[in-house]
């Protein structure tokens, strides 16, 4: 019966603790079921029947004394969080750092916040941001907005400059490669956003682009079930950036301008702080993807 | 000493540090025993990985959940690559980060 502490399921891990063998004399789980089993024997001698029908009443999933303690800790996976949490609870950005393919990572995940985007050199001082981005490029010979943008139902600019896109339709918000998409079209009817970057990742699959340099990267990427931003540590070529998400686990993702462009972020207690240099643009036009 | 221990039906297959590679007549959950017997107090160096897999967390050179696959290596003279499930690398990788 002992050997059930020994079970584990596939998606489990278990750290093998010393002794916690049960034919091990100085086992905690032996030790206690002893003084169990005398107390369960003179409490059936005693009360006869009313002690059965506590044992009867005894919920099934409830554990018994022997099983309070397990032997070694099993860790189950955590359910991830959903994007979709009550409005009363304080918006924060997650920040998590992992390392993919020798390549260092920062992930920015909004909680509780909704995404719009927003136009001009001041929006990274507005204080109510749980997290910001740079979203579309600026042409350097006109400083106009490359690619379709749509701005809360307003068009900003048009041309397919490139076949990514990233629409915020009712707070939604949808990653995509197309180089003609209905988000579009919804963006302007429902007062809702659009913006156009180069495609890193569809359906987990790496989408090939033709910059060839290597910078530091940054992405909007559906990660773990959630909108969020990720950065490069490291220079990466667009190619190594788009595997070393697929690698993550990216089921899709759009390019965001990388280099020095900032990643504004609030953590969970409040503290503003910024990943790359909030003056990275002089562009009238420079436009980010905001969650508040 | 040993680097890992995979089930292969009712049989063990446990991998040395010199590349040796012996089976046993025993299940994994066996061997989890037997480590948890001969183990000293605060050796937590083997962890149990799912219900095929034994590792010396001594040797974990590289964890990809996304690709369901970890590497094992003392970086110089042997590289083992095995498999595991996603939400159990994800859970070591988390383990693992929490105690540097």
């Amino acid at each position: 019966m002992d050997d059930k502490r020994y079970d584990i399921n596939d998606d489990e891990i278990r750290v093998i603790a010393p002794g916690s063998n049960d034919s091990t004399p100085h086992q905690k789980g032996k030790g206690r079921k002893a003084p169990v089993i005398l107390l369960s024997s003179l409490g059936l001698l005693i009360l006869g029947g009313l002690v059965w029908l506590i044992i009867i009443s005894n919920s099934p999933g409830e554990p018994s004394p022997t099983q309070s303690i397990p032997p070694s800790q099993t860790i189950t996976p955590k359910a991830s969080e959903s994007n979709s949490l009550p409005a009363e609870l304080d918006a924060f950005c997650k920040v998590v750092d992992t390392t993919i393919n020798n390549s260092a990572l920062k992930i920015f995940i909004p909680r509780f916040a909704t995404p719009v985007l927003e136009i001009g050199k001041g929006v990274p001082n507005d204080s109510s941001i749980v997290l910001a981005a740079m979203a579309a490029d600026v042409r350097g010979d006109n400083g106009e907005i490359a690619g379709a943008y749509v701005l809360k139902g307003n068009l900003i600019s048009k041309g397919q400059a490139k076949a990514g896109f990233c629409s915020i339709i009712n707070g939604e918000i949808s990653i995509g490669v197309a180089e003609a998409t209905p988000m579009l079209e919804q963006a302007l009817e429902t007062e809702g956003y659009f913006f156009r970057q180069y495609p890193l990742v569809v359906g987990g699959q790496i989408v090939e682009n033709k910059p060839k340099g290597k910078a530091l990267r940054k992405a909007l990427a559906e990660y773990d079930g959630a909108t969020c931003i990720i950065a490069s540590l490291d220079r990466l070529s667009f190619l190594d950036f788009a595997r070393t998400l697929v690698d993550l686990g990216v089921k899709n993702a759009i390019y965001l301008p990388g280099g020095d462009s900032p990643v504004i972020f609030m953590d969970n207690e409040g503290d503003r702080s910024v990943l790359g240099n909030l003056r990275s643009s002089d562009y009238e036009n420079v436009n980010y993807i905001i969650w508040r | 000493m040993v680097v890992y221990v995979s089930a292969d039906g009712n049989y063990s297959a446990i991998t040395t540090v010199d590349g040796s590679r012996f089976v046993v007549t025993l299940q994994l959950g066996q061997i989890e025993k037997r480590i948890a017997r001969l183990l000293d107090e605060n050796d937590n160096r083997f962890i149990r990985i799912g219900k095929s897999l034994i590792v010396n967390r001594d040797f974990i050179a590289f964890i990809n959940p996304a690709r369901q696959k970890m590497v094992l290596s003392d970086c110089r003279s042997f590289r083992h690559e095995v498999s595991a499930s996603k939400e159990a690398l994800r859970a070591l990788k988390e383990l693992l980060e929490k105690e540097v």
